[in-house]
C-alpha cells in the first residue's frame, strides 16, 4: 500500500492533475459544439466569474457561512461521538445502554430528521448546526466504539503490567488504538455533513453555498450555480481528504490511504 | 441476558416517554406525541392508499437508483482496482468528485433532463455510483495477488477457472457491501431530493407535513423512513453473513 503524505503528494502532482487538465480542455472545446454552453458553461466563463464573484465579497460571505456550519457541527458531533464511543467501547455496561440506541438511529436516513427538527425547534442557526452535528455524532460514536473494541487485550494488559494508570491507559493505548477508526469516521462525517449542509441551505437558510445554488436555479444564472457547486466541491475535497491525510499522518502504522 | 438489558435500554425510555406525555402530560402532546400515538398514526397512515403510494414511489426510486448506481460503480471500481492504468486516469477524478454531495447537482440535472422525475433518480444514481465505486476500488486492490499465484500453481490456468475460483469469491463480499452501501446512500439522496424538489414520495410527504405543521405525521414519516433504512442495512447485512461467511468482520459501511 502506498502512502500519500507530504513529499509524495508533490511528486505525484503531475499525474494527479493531468486528468483534470484534459477534462477542462475537453470541456472548453466541447462547449458550443457538442454540448450546450448554456448548461455547460466552459471553464473560460466560470473561472473568471468565480474570481469576480469572490472578489466582490458576497460569495465569500456565503462560503464562510457554509464553512462555519460544517466546522461547528463536526466539532460538536465528533467530540461528543468520541467521548461516547470510548466509554461505550470500554465499558460493557455502558455499551448495553448506548448500543441499542445507536443501532436504531444509525441506519436512519438523516435527512428525514431535518423537517422534524425544524418543526419542533424552529428555523434557527443552532438547529441547523445541531442536526448536522447529530449525524456526525452517530457515525463517530459507532466507529469509535468499534475502534476501542478492536484493541487487543494484550496491549491493555501490557500497559497495566507496566504500571499505567487510567489516564495513561487512555492516552497511550485506547486513544491511539481507536485513532484509525476515529479518523475514517470523521471523514465520513464530513461527507454526510456536507450532504446535510446543502439540503439545509437549499431548504431552510438565506446564506451559504447551498442557498446560492438554489437561488441561482430560481434566477436561471447557471454559471453562478457552477461556481457555487465547484466551491462546495473544493471545500468537500479539503475537509474529507484532508481528514484522511491527517489521520494517515497521525497513524503511521496503518498507512492505507490511497489517492 | 445482554439482549434483555439492551431491550430494556430501548424500552424503558419509551415507557417513560409514554408516561410523561400520555399519562402525566408533562410535555404538550402536540409537540412531542407519545410513542403509542406515533405508532397509531403510522399504522393508520399505512392503511391509506395515498401514503402507501408515497412509500412505494420512494422504494421504487431507491431501488432503481441503487441498482443502476451500484452495478456501474462496482464494475468501474473493480476495473480500477485490477488495472493500474485505468486507476491512474480515473482515481484522481473520482477522488475529486466523491466529496461533492450530489444533491448540489440536482438543479443542474433537472435543467438538463427537463423532467424532475427522471432527475431525482439520476441524481441518486450518481451519488450511489461514486460511493460504491470508491468502495469497490478499495476492496479490489485488497485481493492479494498471492491467491491468484497459488491458484495458478495448483492448475487453475484458464481465465474462467481463475475468475470462478479466485476473483468471484474474492470480490463477492465487496459487491455485497457495495450493494448495501448503495441502497442506504440511494435512500438518503432520494428522500433528500424528494424533500427539495419532489411532488411525491416520502420526502415530499415530510415536506407537506412540515409545511402544514403536522407533527404526528412528521414523526410517522420519520418512523417509516427509519424502518426502510434499518431493513436495508440489517437485511443486506444478514444476506452478506450467509453468502460470504469467511468475510467475518464485515466492515461497517457508511450509512449516510
Amino acid at each position: 500500500m502506498t502512502r500519500l503524505t507530504g513529499s509524495r503528494v508533490v511528486g505525484q502532482l503531475p499525474s494527479l492533475l493531468g486528468p483534470f487538465v484534459v477534462l477542462a480542455l475537453a470541456w472548453e472545446l466541447a462547449a458550443g459544439t457538442i454540448v450546450d454552453p448554456r448548461f455547460f458553461p466552459p471553464p473560460s466563463v466560470t473561472l473568471p466569474l468565480a474570481a469576480e464573484l469572490y472578489i466582490e465579497g458576497e460569495f465569500l460571505t456565503h462560503a464562510l457561512a457554509s464553512v462555519r456550519r460544517i466546522v461547528l457541527a463536526t466539532a460538536i458531533g465528533a467530540s461528543a461521538g468520541i467521548a461516547v464511543g470510548i466509554v461505550a467501547g470500554w465499558s460493557h455496561r455502558a455499551r448495553l445502554l448506548v448500543n441499542p440506541h445507536l443501532a436504531v438511529l444509525y441506519p436512519l436516513p438523516k435527512i428525514a430528521l431535518l423537517p422534524v427538527m425544524f418543526a419542533l425547534f424552529g428555523l434557527t442557526e443552532t438547529v441547523r448546526i445541531l442536526t448536522m452535528a447529530l449525524a456526525v455524532f452517530l457515525l463517530v460514536a459507532i466507529n469509535t466504539m468499534g475502534g476501542v473494541r478492536s484493541i487487543e487485550d494484550v496491549h491493555i494488559e501490557a500497559a497495566l503490567d507496566n504500571g499505567a494508570g487510567t489516564f495513561d491507559l487512555y492516552r497511550e493505548v485506547i486513544l491511539p488504538g481507536a485513532r484509525p477508526q476515529i479518523f475514517s469516521s470523521l471523514s465520513m462525517g464530513f461527507s454526510v455533513g456536507f450532504a446535510l449542509l446543502v439540503v439545509i441551505e437549499m431548504l431552510a437558510a438565506e446564506s451559504g453555498l447551498g442557498y446560492v445554488i438554489w437561488n441561482s436555479w430560481q434566477l436561471f444564472t447557471i454559471p453562478r450555480m457552477y461556481v457555487a457547486v465547484f466551491s462546495i466541491n473544493v471545500l468537500g475535497v479539503l475537509f474529507v481528504h484532508g481528514t484522511e491525510i491527517l489521520g494517515d499522518v497521525l497513524t503511521p502504522w496503518e498507512g492505507t490511504y490511497q489517492p | 441476558m445482554d439482549r434483555f438489558y439492551q431491550a430494556c435500554s430501548l424500552a424503558i425510555p419509551l415507557a417513560l416517554w409514554q408516561l410523561a406525555v400520555g399519562v402525566f402530560g408533562l410535555v404538550s402532546p402536540s409537540l412531542l406525541p407519545p410513542p403509542a400515538t406515533i405508532i397509531g398514526t403510522t399504522a393508520s397512515l399505512l392503511a391509506q392508499e395515498g401514503f402507501r403510494s408515497d412509500v412505494l414511489v420512494t422504494l421504487q426510486r431507491t431501488l432503481a437508483a441503487s441498482i443502476a448506481g451500484s452495478a456501474l460503480g462496482t464494475v468501474v471500481g473493480l476495473a480500477m482496482g485490477w488495472n493500474p492504468k485505468i486507476k491512474a486516469v480515473l482515481s484522481p477524478l473520482a477522488a475529486a468528485i466523491f466529496p461533492l454531495p450530489m444533491i448540489a447537482l440536482l438543479p443542474l440535472v433537472i435543467l438538463l433532463l427537463g423532467s424532475t422525475e427522471t432527475a431525482l433518480v439520476v441524481t441518486a444514481g450518481l451519488g450511489t455510483f461514486f460511493v460504491v465505486l470508491w468502495n469497490a476500488m478499495d476492496g479490489a486492490s485488497g485481493i492479494e495477488s498471492v491467491y491468484v499465484d497459488v491458484a495458478r500453481d495448483n492448475g487453475a490456468t484458464s481465465t474462467y477457472r481463475l475468475f470462478r475460483e479466485v476473483l468471484l469469491p474474492g470480490s463477492l463480499p465487496l459487491v455485497l457491501s457495495g450493494l448495501r452501501l448503495g441502497l442506504s446512500t440511494s435512500l438518503l439522496i432520494v428522500v433528500a431530493v424528494e424533500l427539495v424538489a419532489g411532488s411525491s414520495g416520502l420526502g415530499n410527504f415530510l415536506w407537506i407535513a412540515w409545511m402544514s405543521y403536522d407533527i404526528t405525521a412528521l414523526y410517522a414519516g420519520l418512523v417509516v423512513s427509519g424502518i426502510l433504512g434499518i431493513a436495508f442495512t440489517y437485511g443486506l447485512g444478514a444476506i452478506e453473513r450467509r453468502l460470504v461467511p469467511w468475510h467475518a468482520d464485515n466492515r461497517r459501511t457508511v450509512v449516510l
